[in-house]
């Protein structure tokens, strides 16, 4: 028998670190804090939220309204975020929740946006080098000081984080609080950007419209977040799938226009799991658009109006087609696929009619025709979990009594009319509607 | 013009500086630059070929050069080596292309040039007929992230220089943000009205030691200016006559704990903020005439 040596294999753990943070955008890490926060604010709900219907009928009772604050403070110089949610017991922090990844038998029936185990502790990793946790739990929290420089230089095996038990805290008094300092460069780049709080902002209220409605307040920087309310005509195309234990429901028809534009910000498909957005306003490849034959045409400005959404819905997390940032969709994954083509037949009625309403003048189609289309907005949340139902084409309008006339002319001569008529601020536009009025009155005559 | 004379205590040569501003026909910041700062390498930007030849031909200083340009198209171009102090001087209001210009001029700064952006306060005339939602609406899909702190009551009409500055301080920090050679200090964040409000925000590209040395100075001397959060001071238009505005000078500098001034101040109308928004500017507020040639 051949002599065998065990060679090394173990990681280093300055390259896990690397390898865990460098994938993920400063945004989807303060995500991934959040939905720790929130994953333990619906906990007691969990039972309640096992279904697409089920999430429904929740959004729906209007005796539920948000009961647990989260908080994050930014500067660039400290990250904090504080819940007042249940808290997490030393127990459970001892065995599970700085573990990086979940064992094979490990199941959590109340987790709905904690799915693989990684995201708390990467997103903490991403910010900075010195971690203070603190959480208060009726059975006991615990505190956290870790310098990340320096648990990285151990090669002590198995990896640990050093705790301390706290004592059992009263209802009111539970809930977590992370401070990270000593942030890392980029970090504070970015967080004094002047942009980036109201990207965050924006980011949160589309990503968690659903828990922003009925479960949690979230202040940033002490502003409360307003959740995004995406509407929907009530002439839409819905579907209802189920795969095992994920139910799925896709819905596809026109958008409400803002200040009377359809805006590209709330348009494509929005796809999410567990109630989470995971990709929004979605206009790509990814969700059928450019597919030529077998898919949707390249999205172009006058499918502006068209609204998709995508409603997954699992108590087992992992089943849902997310990517372990929740900032994507895993398209390689069976689930993925097979809804893919659903939601190609499902939106591509909808296609069809704003294609029909393509014109000489333009790709840009009047908001005002297709709204006769769309009915009274409903959210998008109830009707991704209506009944099944079709996308109702309505009847071609009779031909338009106007048209358009375009015609171009030397800038010099239209400022010329303008000062001829004393209104040197007349656009183009304006002198070309006054010189045809003048010539139908007085060459042609009125009717 | 207080504000860059600081820059001779922080080592850096003002009268050596280029100017490049937007002069129009009169000229007036190239005079007050040239007079109480010595600066003599001078560019003013003018886009309008009308205006162009009015400019040209109303030049006050041999040195100034006169370009039929754009700032865009003039930052595309300009390879001058000189430290420089940028007034980019907007007729219009708000827009793309304020904001545009603003991340073209800094991927250019060196470190110890200034920058300044001044534009309308109100809403641009594209937005005459919009209703707060609308205008935000627009701000939003044209403007981008750099409107992502915006709320609807800053772009109610009468609110709307707030929503000015949130935009040009996010877009100086935004386009600011990558640089590693140094850090964008912001001098100057004013909303000042004579008919209508105009909103100035700009400052300096500087070395640490230089920037702590700045905010020091001015901290001294021009308390109300905040050089490191988003806060915008309002210059107030008190519009008052040569013998008021005796009575309030007496009044700010008296060191007497006798209030006759503010009393009779009082009694004219004033209020308390007023009066101390005088001591504020009291060294900094022209003097107008009424002159007959």
């Amino acid at each position: 028998m051949a002599n065998t040596i065990a060679a090394q294999a173990s990681p280093e753990k300055r390259l896990f670190i690397s390898l865990l943070t460098r994938d993920i955008p400063l945004i989807a890490a303060f995500l991934d804090m959040l939905d720790n926060s929130i994953n333990a604010a619906v906990e007691t709900y969990a039972a309640r939220l096992e279904t697409a219907k089920d999430y429904m009928t929740v959004f729906q009772d209007e005796t539920l309204c948000p009961s647990v604050d989260i908080r994050l403070n930014i500067t660039a110089e400290k990250v904090e975020i504080t819940d007042s949610a249940s808290g997490i017991s030393a127990e459970t922090a001892a065995h599970h929740v700085f573990k990086f990844g979940r064992g094979a038998n490990e199941t959590h029936a109340s987790d709905r946006l904690s799915v693989y185990g990684i995201g708390l502790k990467r997103a903490m990793f991403k910010l900075g080098n010195e971690i203070v946790m603190r959480s208060d739990h009726k059975d006991g929290g615990f505190d956290l000081n870790l310098n990340v420089s320096e648990w990285a230089k151990e090669t002590r095996q198995p990896w640990t984080f050093t705790i301390s038990p706290r004592k059992p805290a009263k209802p009111e008094k539970c809930g977590t609080s992370i401070i990270v300092t000593d942030l890392y460069d980029e970090v504070m780049r970015r967080v004094a950007d002047g942009v980036f709080e109201g990207q965050l902002r924006e980011v949160i209220a589309k990503t968690y419209a659903y828990y922003l409605a009925k479960f949690v307040n979230i202040f940033v920087n002490d502003r409360l977040v307003v959740g995004t309310n995406l509407q929907i005509g009530s002439n839409h195309a819905s579907e209802a799938l189920i795969y095992d234990d994920v139910t799925c429901a896709i819905t596809a028809g026109i958008g409400l226009p803002e200040g009377g534009q359809f805006r590209d910000k709330s348009s494509g498909w929005f796809v999410f799991c567990n109630g989470r957005a995971v990709i929004s306003a979605d206009k790509t490849p990814l969700t059928g658009w450019g597919g030529g034959g077998a898919g949707l045409p390249i999205f172009q400005p006058k499918h502006r109006p068209f609204l998709g959404t995508v409603f997954f819905v699992s108590k087992n997390a992992e089943h849902l087609p997310w990517t372990t940032t929740k900032s994507g969709i895993n398209e390689d994954s069976a689930l993925w696929q097979s809804t893919k083509r659903q939601m190609i037949a499902v939106g591509r009625i909808v296609v069809t009619f704003l294609d029909g309403r393509y014109t000489d003048e333009g790709t840009e189609v009047p908001s005002k025709d297709i709204q006769e289309a769309t009915g009274d907005g409903v959210s998008v949340l109830s009707a991704s979990v209506s009944q099944k139902r079709s996308f109702v084409t309505p009847k071609a309008a009779t031909a338009s009594s106007t048209t358009k006339i375009q015609y171009e002319a030397k800038v010099e001569d239209v400022k010329r009319i303008a000062n001829y008529l004393k209104r040197s601020s007349m656009s183009g536009s304006d002198v070309g509607r006054h010189t045809f009025n003048h010539f139908l009155r007085n060459e042609v005559g009125e009717k | 013009m207080d504000i860059l004379k600081f820059g001779g205590d922080c080592g850096l040569p003002i009268d050596r500086y280029r100017y490049v501003g937007m002069g129009a026909n009169r000229f007036y910041d190239f005079l007050l630059l040239h007079k109480y700062l010595g600066i003599s390498t001078m560019t003013s930007l003018e886009h309008d070929p009308e205006m162009f030849k009015r400019a040209v031909f109303n030049v006050p200083y041999g040195f100034i050069e006169v370009q039929e340009k754009s700032a865009a198209a003039f930052v595309g171009e300009d390879s001058g080596e000189a430290p420089s102090i940028y007034w980019l001087d907007y007729d219009g209001g708000i827009g793309p292309n304020v904001t545009g210009d603003i991340s073209s001029f800094s991927a250019k700064l060196k470190v110890g040039d200034f920058c300044f952006v001044t534009v309308f306060g109100g809403p641009p005339r594209v937005l005459d007929q919009q209703n707060d939602n609308g205008r935000l609406i627009w701000l939003q899909d044209n403007l981008g992230d750099l409107a992502g702190d915006l709320l609807i009551e800053d772009v109610e009409r009468s609110n709307f220089p707030n929503a000015v500055h949130k935009l040009l301080i996010a877009a100086f920090r935004n386009a600011f943000a990558p640089r590693r050679d140094g850090i964008f200090v912001p001098l100057l964040q004013v909303e000042y009205s004579d008919s209508t409000p105009m909103v100035t925000v700009g400052g300096a590209f500087l070395t640490l030691g230089q920037a702590i040395q700045y905010r020091s100075n001015l901290k001294r001397t021009l308390p109300f200016l905040n050089t490191t959060d988003a806060v915008m001071y309002q210059i107030r238009s008190l519009h008052l006559t040569e013998r008021e505005r005796a009575l309030f000078d007496r009044a700010v500098t008296s060191t007497s704990r006798k209030r006759v001034e503010k009393n009779t101040l009082n009694k004219l109308g004033f209020r308390s903020a007023e009066i101390a928004a005088y001591k504020d500017l009291v060294r900094y507020l022209p003097r107008y005439v009424e002159t007959i040639v």
